[in-house]
This record gives structure tokens, C-alpha cells and sequence, in this order.
């Protein structure tokens, strides 16, 4: 079975396996970052960026860094389900020649454990590697310690100096590394949790040797999702009134449950969206996708849920923006380099989550490739099944990425109202609410050209599985 | 003298090496059905892919109503087979997800038609064929014999002039594929439309005006029965 294995493992294209290694990867790397900065000493003996050097906001710093995994983690789930159709007939052919069920499964595991594995050994060489590129300096801790009064506006000369010492792009530490044990069992940790994803993703994979079934319709997915997320606001509401004390890890518990709970709710909303559209259209592009959503929301749904979280954090920092920019005498670089780096980071995971959705649209492409060829033989126009496979991507996106600014600012409005002492003029409101809706409009608008450019490089695609040679591929 | 309403002279087509048709000629008369026969790999599916627009023939043309068919572009050729020729495939290959009037309402909504027209359309066409009944399951509830009527449904709902089938009854029971072929044969006689019919299976072709056998890409002369 393991020479079995071995074949399989070899003959695997390995783009997958590649894939999977590298974002195992960089998956690792990112929590092997968010711990060094736990493991800082309270005044660090190097230049860092407040965000990290700060005790008291180190750890909301690691917590949003490790939070990062979570969108590689969903495009791993994609890239463990490419070839499916593929492996699902190959599974079945060895069920069919005397394979049991169990020794399937073990071969199904392997063919992503292993890359997975690598791809986690790899890690530490991709942290070091960053630490190069983002690490701070050692200093004099002396030199280093700086206190501002930002009750009242500081001189020029005092300004200067902070803002120097604010602007370093220094994020991770290269004073402290983790224990050989710590990364043993980070690396440990990133293998079990992709060989996790790939079991999930492979559940549905072949039990019987006449391959997989499809008779039936699968159940609608329920929105369990929102007791995450009712879960999680409770939480941060619990947070901001101070009354139970360690309001930080109380509030990123509400922050982590809100964000697992849209993931949760994104096939729900996929399914519903799907539902919705198939219902009351006329356009045939917009009919085939949303059948496809409906038939399968899992999928679909997994692939878009990081918008959710794109819009979520968005629409947090627009609010908060406002207070810094709008409600302040002092605009601190501090706050300015802050939502600097968030944007980029939310840059960043929309660029994977783009990914991910166009990862998903070309294997779902391969899936299909008999139906399709047979549509377009039929007189089915390519430019209506690329219109389709672009609908499919924004029927998910767009609720989530509206949604999930919509409960951002919100959330953070109430909040950050709460805690005002005093309101601005109306002038002032009103400024800072056409900021929100302009950040709130940037960001829609953002993921709606992520997808489109993403949907657009698999395009070609659609012609190699709209041939008419798929009519006769088995 | 009967009006020839598809036609092919000289059509050679090839994949990689293989040479799939050999100058293939042909004249499918309006109203006609027309078996293709002969052995796997004999290049019956290739000729009825370039007789239907689907692949364009490397030499030689196709005519539909006189207007050489080949040498259109994708998008006219494309329009030609949703308005003029109805397809149905061995396994009827109705698009999953949707249910059975989606699958049929399509190639009306393809036309522009509104919802309620396509949907009308789709359920009258489903009764005649005796699916009604199955109009809101999805393909992969159905039977067999069930979805090739589906199948047959949404190639007929445009009112195509030329109905190719490749192997309708291959995967199914002789009875369910006898009862498919009087549907499809009396619903396209009915309404003077031609019918090229490819398989393997005497019996189907024995149902056929004419036939003809395609053996290594071309026909063979004992193969022709009127």
C-alpha cells in the first residue's frame, strides 16, 4: 500500500502539490511570526513598529497575524479538492480491484498529508526568511523607551522624533525565537490542521467501486453560522463594558467566533443567494449559476468566505478611521502606518481569497467539462458560461463583502459611540459617515474587481472544457 | 424531387495522426432519417459533430439550406445549432444542477424568450413526452429512459429542421430504447424535420429511411441501404 502510495504520489501533477506545500508554508511561517512576538520581552532590545513593540497591543497584533492563516487555510481546502473527478474514478477503480474502504481513505490522506507536511517543514526557512525581510534592529534598550502625553499636543521636535520611531517597517522580532519544542509543534500543529482540511474536503471522495453517487439531493445548508457570530458580538459586547476584566482576550474571542461564524454562514448565504436568483431570472448565464450554487453551496461558499472577513475588518477600520482623522486635534503616524498595514493586509488575503475563488472556478470546470461541451454543442454561446461562471463568483462574493462591511461599521460605530464622551459637529458627523460609505464603496468595489480579474484568468480554461473532444470524455 | 436540406462533399477530418474522415460525401433530404453505422472508432460521431457545426471539417464542406455551413465563425455557427438542429448525446447530458423545465427552458431563454414563455414551452413539451410530471427533479433523480426524454425535450423545444442523435439508446434497455426511438421518430416526422441518427445497433438503424456505414472514416459501398 505504501509503494501504492508512492506511485501515486509521483504521478500526481504537481502544481497541487506544490500548491499545498506552499501554502502550508507560508501558513506556518505566519504562526511562527505571531508567536515570536508573543515571546517578546515587556521592553524589547530592538526597533519594532509600535504595533509589536507595545506590551499592550502585541497581542492583538499576533492575534491579527495568526488570523492571516485562515484564508490560506480555505485556499488549501481548494487547492486538496483540484482533480477530484480524477482521483474519484481512480479511487473507485482500486475499490473495484479489491481495495477496502479504509485502505482508500489512507491513500487519499497520504496524497495530501505528504505535501501538506513538507510544505509545514518548510515554514521555519519561510519565516527566517521574512524575519530578513520585515525584522526589526537591535538597540539600546535605553534609546528606546519614549513616552508621549497625547492628552494635549505635543511640540514639533517631539513629533519628529516619534514619528521616526513609529515609521520603522520593523514587524518581527529578531531578538527572540521560539523553542526548538515551540516549532516542532507550530509545524506539527499546520500538518495536522492541512491533513484535516484535506480529509474534510475528501469526505465525500468514493466508498463504493462503481464510483460516486449523485442521486440525491443534498441537504440546504443552515445558517448555524449566526450563533458564531451572535456568539462573538456578545463577547465583544461583554469586552467593551469591562465587566467580567481581560477585556483583550474576551474581545479577540468575539473577534475569532464573529469571523468563524461568517465563514460558517458563507455557504448558507451561497445557497440562498443561488435560490434566490434562480427563482426570479430570465438570463441563462445567471440560471446556470445559480443551479450550480444550489446544487453544491459548500464549495462555492468556502472559496468567498474570507470577503466576509475582508468586509468585516473594513468596515471596522473605516470607523476608526473616522475617530483618528475626523474627532482628533493630533493625527498620530502611529494610527496613519496602523491602517496602512491593515489595508495591505487586507490587500493581501482579497489577493489569496481572488485565488482561491479562481481555483475553485478552474476545478470546477474540469468537473463539469462533459455538461459544458454538450451546452455549447447545443448552441449554448462560451460568452454565457463565462458570464455563468462570473455570476457564480459575485452571487457569494457580493452579499458576503456588503454584509460583512455593513456589520463592521456598524459594530464598530456603536462601539466607538459608546465610548465617546462628547460628538463632533454635524459637519464633522456627516464627513465622517461619507468616509465610512466611501470605504465601505472602495471595498465592495475592490472585490468585485478582484473576482472579475480572477474569474477572467481561468476563462481560458472554459475553452479547453467546452471542446468538443470532453463529449466523449467518460 | 426531394429538397436536400443538409449535405457534405469531400469532408476529411483528422486528430493528431488519425485520420478520422476520409472525404466523406453525403445528402440528408428534409424529413429523412438517416442512420450512420459501423464499428467503434469508425468516425460516426466525428461526422455527425462536422455535419452539426460542432468540429469544422479540415477539407471539403457542409451545407445547411444551400449556405456552406464550415466556414462560418463559432458565434453564427453556434446560433445556427441552438435555432436550426436539436442534439441529443448518449447520456443525455442535461445540465445537473438544474431541474428537468430549467434544462428544457434553456435554449428559450438562450433565444431571448421571457421566463414564463420558456417555462410554458418547456412543461408542454415535457407532457408530450410523458416526463411532466418530473419537471422540478434534478437529472440525477431521473432514469435513464427518463432523462433521455428530457434530453429529447430540450432538442425539440426550439422546433429544430434537424435532429442528430450520437448513440440516443446506447444506455439503455432494449425497451426503453425501442420507447424512445418511436418518440423521437414520430415527433420528428410529425413535424417534417430530418433526424441523422448514429449507432452501433442494427435494430436502432433499422428504424432509419436510410443507412449508411462509416467504416476507418469512410462509408463502404455494401453499407448503404435504402
Amino acid at each position: 500500500m505504501t509503494r501504492l502510495a508512492w506511485t501515486f504520489l509521483r504521478s500526481a501533477r504537481w502544481p497541487r502539490a506544490a500548491l499545498l506545500a506552499g501554502f502550508t508554508a507560508l501558513a506556518t511561517a505566519l504562526l511562527l511570526v505571531a508567536l515570536t512576538m508573543l515571546l517578546l520581552p515587556s521592553q524589547p532590545a530592538e526597533a519594532l513598529f509600535s504595533l509589536v513593540a507595545e506590551p499592550g497591543l502585541r497581542w492583538g497584533t499576533a492575534f491579527a497575524t495568526a488570523m492571516l492563516v485562515l484564508p490560506l487555510l480555505l485556499m488549501l481546502n481548494q487547492v486538496v479538492r483540484l482533480g477530484t473527478a480524477t482521483r474519484e474514478r481512480r479511487l473507485a477503480a482500486l475499490r473495484l480491484a479489491g481495495a477496502t474502504p479504509a485502505e482508500v481513505r489512507r491513500l487519499g490522506a497520504v496524497e495530501v498529508g505528504f505535501p501538506v507536511t513538507v510544505g509545514a517543514m518548510a515554514g521555519p526557512l519561510v519565516f527566517a526568511l521574512l524575519r530578513t525581510l520585515f525584522g526589526g534592529q537591535r538597540v539600546n534598550p535605553a534609546a528606546g523607551m519614549h513616552v508621549v502625553d497625547l492628552t494635549v499636543t505635543p511640540p514639533s521636535d517631539v513629533v519628529a522624533t516619534y514619528s521616526i520611531l513609529n515609521s520603522t517597517p520593523a514587524l518581527i522580532p529578531t531578538s527572540v525565537s521560539p523553542a526548538w519544542w515551540q516549532t516542532v509543534a507550530v509545524v506539527a500543529l499546520v500538518a495536522a490542521a492541512g491533513v484535516m482540511t484535506g480529509s474534510l474536503a475528501s469526505r465525500h471522495l468514493v466508498a463504493s467501486p462503481l464510483g460516486v453517487s449523485r442521486r440525491e439531493r443534498r441537504p440546504a445548508p443552515r445558517p448555524w453560522g449566526l450563533l458564531l457570530v451572535g456568539t462573538g458580538l456578545g463577547a465583544m459586547a461583554v469586552a467593551v463594558s469591562g465587566a467580567f476584566g481581560r477585556g483583550q482576550a474576551v474581545m479577540m474571542a468575539g473577534i475569532l467566533l464573529v469571523v468563524l461564524g461568517v465563514i460558517a454562514l458563507a455557504p448558507w448565504v451561497a445557497f440562498r443567494s443561488g435560490q434566490r436568483a434562480a427563482r426570479r431570472t430570465s438570463d441563462p448565464a445567471t440560471l446556470i449559476a445559480a443551479g450550480h450554487l444550489v446544487s453544491d453551496p459548500g464549495p462555492a461558499g468556502r472559496a468567498a468566505a474570507a470577503v466576509g472577513a475582508i468586509g468585516i475588518v473594513s468596515g471596522v477600520a473605516a470607523v476608526m478611521e473616522v475617530g483618528v482623522f475626523f474627532y482628533s486635534r493630533f493625527i498620530d503616524p502611529f494610527f496613519v502606518i496602523s491602517f496602512a498595514l491593515v489595508g495591505g493586509a487586507l490587500i493581501l488575503v482579497l489577493l489569496v481569497t481572488a485565488s482561491t475563488l479562481a481555483v475553485h472556478a478552474a476545478e470546477s470546470l474540469v468537473d463539469r467539462r462533459r455538461v459544458l461541451a454538450a451546452l455549447v454543442a447545443a448552441g449554448t454561446p462560451v460568452s454565457v458560461l463565462r458570464d455563468a461562471l462570473r455570476r457564480e463568483a459575485m452571487l457569494t462574493s457580493m452579499p458576503l463583502s456588503v454584509g460583512g462591511v455593513l456589520i463592521g461599521a456598524v459594530v464598530a460605530g456603536v462601539v466607538g459611540v459608546a465610548a465617546a464622551d462628547s460628538t463632533g459637529t454635524l459637519a464633522v458627523n456627516l464627513a465622517g459617515l461619507l468616509f465610512v460609505c466611501g470605504q465601505v464603496t472602495v471595498t465592495v468595489g475592490l472585490t468585485w474587481v478582484a473576482i472579475r480579474i480572477a474569474i477572467g484568468a481561468v476563462a481560458p480554461r472554459l475553452l479547453q472544457a467546452t471542446a468538443p473532444a470532453n463529449l466523449r470524455t467518460e | 424531387m426531394t429538397e436536400v436540406i443538409l449535405s457534405t462533399r469531400a469532408v476529411e477530418k483528422s486528430f493528431g495522426r488519425t485520420q478520422a474522415l476520409r472525404g466523406v460525401s453525403l445528402e440528408l433530404a428534409r424529413g429523412e432519417v438517416l442512420a450512420v453505422t459501423g464499428p467503434s472508432g469508425g468516425g460516426k460521431s466525428t461526422l455527425l459533430h462536422c455535419l452539426s457545426g460542432i468540429l469544422r471539417p479540415e477539407a471539403g464542406e457542409v451545407r445547411y439550406g444551400g449556405q456552406r455551413v464550415d466556414d462560418l465563425a463559432e458565434a453564427p455557427r453556434t446560433r445556427l445549432r441552438r435555432r436550426e438542429f436539436g442534439i441529443v448525446l448518449q447520456f443525455g447530458q442535461l445540465v445537473p444542477e438544474l431541474t428537468v423545465e430549467q434544462n428544457v427552458a434553456l435554449p428559450l431563454l438562450l433565444e431571448g424568450h421571457d421566463r414564463s414563455a420558456a417555462r410554458t414551452a418547456a412543461r408542454a413539451w415535457l407532457d408530450r413526452l410523458d416526463v411532466g410530471k418530473l419537471a422540478e427533479a434534478l437529472p440525477g433523480e431521473l432514469s435513464g429512459g427518463e432523462a433521455q426524454r428530457a434530453a429529447l425535450a430540450r432538442a425539440l423545444v426550439t422546433g429544430p429542421q434537424v435532429v442528430f442523435a450520437d448513440e440516443p439508446t446506447g444506455a439503455l434497455d432494449t425497451v426503453g430504447g425501442e420507447a424512445l426511438l418511436d418518440v423521437l421518430l414520430s415527433t420528428t416526422r410529425e413535424r417534417g424535420a430530418s433526424v441523422v441518427l448514429v449507432t452501433h445497433d442494427n435494430r436502432v438503424a433499422a428504424h432509419a429511411d436510410r443507412e449508411v456505414v462509416l467504416v476507418d472514416g469512410a462509408f463502404t459501398a455494401a453499407g448503404v441501404r435504402s
